[in-house]
């Protein structure tokens, strides 16, 4: 087992086990709770893989959500019901990048933690069970669709891109959930299930070796057939956008307008982890109340407190996003492309970078205290190639260049607008 | 748990903890909920912790913030019961992360610009932009709720039924409230606020009790007088059942059923209550769940949830319309059969889920400071252990008399648009 320094006060061990699973403890003292999280890299955006042999296998849109809901069947009977016996609500939640299972207790670790790695570790469902639950899950898609937050977000996406799964909703369709059968659920499982690419984190005020033995002995009883290699796809997506202006209408009073730009993808971690936080510190400077530009844009009605603005570099995908309620859209694109332009024109000035920097290293300590933030952030620091320790050095020693940098990686060429109406709406 | 008596009705709880990475002082400031004040009242949380005197820009604040490693300032109000609490919290990181400094004195001297240093001018009205923005602000927030489907539903299912009652007034107000503001209801809410209510301050994080009182004395409410009396706890008018149904361009529907329970915090049979909402719809393993979603497929979201201080139940699904008619009655067969013990071993577990709730709700900043605030509201000073030990002593008998209490008095559905 590692053990990481106290420089941030935390204690880590990590270790990689003999079937590869990669396992994290962060060890909390003082606390009476645990928190388990046991992760795939497998999401929503891996719709396509390349066999050993080249083919293309092809995922059903939504099946890393749908097998995520079978998971929890087994021959003992329903999962929930044995982690509802410890006392426990065990949840599980699926998004491009990852699905995610975990439960957090504050009695005894073993008797769950045993539970949550038997469960992932074994698919057990028919047919009858599938159909089931095509039900339940078309419900929940519905829901979905009638939050015009989520709507919005899964529109502007679909605008930007053409070939790339971000352009399909997490959950599929009610067309693609009504066709899953239970085989495409197990061949999803068997390629993408497999110690050697998941991790289990455990931040817990227990001790961090009675964990680490639980976890050992539970792997050493269990025999796993060797991996498929599969290799990631390629989306021919193209460098324009999808749709250059999409207007849609809901049940809703307060029209929404979004402006999004399309970037390209960066392959090697560090430089993707780099330029994309710069980049997030390049948006801060101009988005946030850092800057005089919010605050202007209130004055004038052009946004209200809706405003969100938000940007993402990630392996083949990249996209700068602002979206705002208002009733005076023109005007508002307008700015938005002003101030996108002086941003990529002026970059960032010193104390800017100073402060932000400061902002985002507190958010981070903070962090630490959330045990749900603090695995998932752990899991998915390390699924793109980043210690989260490390990311916090990275993070204190962003220069301007790294910033000039990021500006370098923007295009404002490829660019798509979204508007959300109320019903009857002339537009 | 450290308390002292500031100045002027005011109390100070001290928790002295090792185990969070940053400080956080909490000043809450409890007075009536009132419906034609409601309104006045919210529109401070948009502009207390927006602007001050020696702040007088957004963007000023910001940056005084963001230099002192994002040191936070919210403020946010809530209905409980029939209180409207304003929740003004600044959280700082520990000076072991940022070169040994301690930021607890900035802390107490933000929170003290924010409550006494306010964007006024020489009349205390509030600053006119501020003042404006703050009502299209909060507008907007009461037009987005009303957007939401199922936040919608669950705000008319509770003005439908708590007509006449403390329930069905809203924290937030309306919009038609909203409008009707002026500057005079502003300022004198902002008055009230400072002089009428009930003022519990928190500090928890790595300090010292006696340190943070020293520190905290010299900041006290000066003008504070005696606080409004405010009961949380309320008794309900008449009333009666409530059938409503209406009709929005949404994809899926919503069903709310309501009972009044008699039951609130104080009540000897609040945690058979509890116990037995948790067994009826408060869990994966419940008997709405297990009926409803797993066995029918109904739906996706499907709960039942208490208001502790208001004496009610709700229960909730979001379903096709066309299963409405099955889902209301799946619910009421469910809640009568906790109402007559068919359930075996749902109490010993529900008594395991509510514990393991508490104790890591315990484990959590926020967490902590509201079980604590909420014991001190109602006059109890219950700890932790002792919950625990009242829950574990719940028998079968108590939760079925706690839930034959129950009192149906609405039916909601909020129905999707038909496509025939």
């Amino acid at each position: 087992m590692s053990r990481l320094s106290e420089k941030y006060r935390e204690k880590v061990y990590t270790e990689k086990l003999e079937n590869g699973l990669h396992v994290v403890i962060i060890n909390k003292e003082g606390y009476v709770r645990s928190h388990a999280l046991f992760m795939t890299p497998f999401g929503a955006m891996k719709s396509k893989m390349y066999s050993e042999d080249k083919e293309i296998v092809t995922f059903k849109d939504g099946l890393a959500h749908f097998l995520e809901h079978k998971m929890f069947e087994s021959k003992e009977g329903d999962i929930m019901d044995r982690f509802s016996a410890m006392g426990i609500s065990a949840n599980a939640f699926t998004s491009y990048n990852e699905t995610v299972y975990y439960f957090s207790t504050s009695f005894d670790i073993q008797e769950p933690l045993e539970l949550l790695l038997d469960f992932v570790q074994e698919l057990d469902c028919d047919e009858a069970s599938v159909e089931k639950e095509k039900g339940i899950i078309v419900q929940e898609l519905r829901m979905y669709a009638q939050m015009s937050d989520a709507k919005f977000v899964q529109e502007m996406f679909s605008s930007l891109y053409k070939a790339h799964p971000l352009s399909i909703d997490i959950g599929g369709s009610e067309e693609s959930v009504n066709s899953t059968t239970v085989e495409d659920l197990y061949q999803c499982y068997e390629l993408n299930y497999h110690p050697q690419n998941m991790t289990l984190i455990v931040v817990s005020g227990e001790d961090p070796n009675k964990i680490m033995e639980i976890v050992k002995n539970n792997q050493s009883k269990k025999q796993f057939k060797d991996l498929p290699k599969l290799e990631i796809y390629s989306y021919n997506e193209p460098k324009e956008v999808n749709r250059e202006k999409y207007s849609f209408q809901m049940d809703i009073t307060q029209p929404r307008f979004g402006l999004a730009f399309k970037l390209c993808g960066i392959n090697d971690d560090r430089e993707r982890y780099t330029l994309d936080l710069a980049l997030k510190i390049l948006m801060e400077s101009y988005f946030s109340t850092s800057n005089v530009y919010v605050q202007k844009w209130l004055d004038e009605r052009l946004i209200n407190d809706s405003f969100v603005y938000d940007s993402e570099i990630g392996r083949d995908y990249g996209y700068i996003m602002l979206v705002s309620e208002t009733e005076k859209m023109d005007a508002l694109k307008e700015e938005f492309l002003r101030v996108c332009h002086e941003m990529v024109e002026k970059g960032i000035d010193d104390s800017l970078l100073s402060s932000i920097k400061k902002r985002l290293y507190g958010m981070q300590i903070k962090l630490m205290n959330r045990f749900e933030d603090y695995a998932i952030a752990y899991g998915r620091f390390y699924y793109n190639g980043i210690d989260f320790f490390e990311s916090l050095d990275i993070l204190s020693n962003i220069t301007k260049e790294d910033v000039k940098r990021s500006i370098e990686h923007i295009t404002l060429e490829h660019m798509a607008e979204v508007h959300l109406l109320p019903l009857n709406s002339d537009e | 748990m450290v308390n002292y008596e500031l100045n002027n009705h005011v109390k100070l709880h001290v928790i002295e903890t090792k185990k969070y990475k940053n400080t956080t002082i909490s000043v809450r400031l409890l007075l009536p909920l009132e419906e034609d004040k409601a309104s006045s009242r919210s529109l401070l949380a948009m502009m207390m912790p927006n602007r001050t005197k020696n702040h007088p820009t957004v963007n000023a604040l910001t940056q005084y913030l963001d230099s002192n490693y994002g040191m936070g300032l919210t403020m946010n109000t809530f209905s409980i019961g029939s209180g409207h609490l304003f929740d003004i919290q600044c959280n700082a990181i520990d000076p072991f992360y940022i070169e040994g400094e301690s930021l607890l004195t900035k802390q107490v001297e933000m929170l003290q610009e924010v409550l006494w240093n306010p964007l006024v001018d020489e009349n205390g009205f509030f600053d006119e932009d501020l003042w404006q923005e703050a009502k299209m602000i909060l507008k907007s927030k009461i037009i987005r709720r009303m957007d939401d489907p199922s936040s919608f539903a669950i705000d008319l299912n509770n003005k439908l039924v708590g007509k006449g009652n403390t329930f069905a007034i809203s924290a937030l107000g309306n919009e038609e409230d909203v409008d009707a503001i002026t500057k005079e209801s502003t300022k004198q809410a902002y008055l009230d606020l400072l002089s009428l209510s009930k003022v519990d301050v928190f500090v928890i994080g790595d300090v010292c009790s006696e340190e943070v009182y020293t520190l905290l004395s010299k900041y006290s409410f000066s003008n504070k007088k005696e606080p409004t009396p405010v009961d949380i706890l309320y008794s309900w008018n008449e009333r009666e059942m409530i059938e409503h149904e209406e009709e929005r361009e949404i994809d899926q529907s919503i069903v709310i059923l309501t009972w009044y329970t008699g039951i609130d915090f104080s009540d000897p049979l609040y945690y058979a209550l509890k116990l037995g909402n948790i067994i009826l719809g408060g869990d994966s393993n419940s008997l709405m769940f297990k009926k409803i979603r797993e066995e029918n497929s109904y739906c996706y979201s499907v709960f039942s949830s208490i208001y502790s201080m208001d004496k009610i139940l709700i229960g909730y699904a979001g379903i096709s319309y066309e299963n409405k008619e099955a889902t209301v009655s799946l619910m009421k067969e469910m809640m009568t059969r906790v109402q007559e013990g068919d359930f075996t071993d749902q109490l010993e577990t529900a008594k395991l889920i509510y514990i393991n709730s508490l104790r890591s709700q315990c484990d959590t900043k926020s967490g902590l400071l509201n079980f604590v605030y909420q014991q001190d509201l109602v006059a109890t000073s219950n700890t932790l252990e002792n919950v625990i030990e009242k829950i574990q002593s719940v028998d079968k008998e108590q939760v079925m008399q706690a839930m034959r209490s129950c009192e149906l008095i609405g039916e909601f559905v909020l129905k999707e648009k038909s496509h025939e």
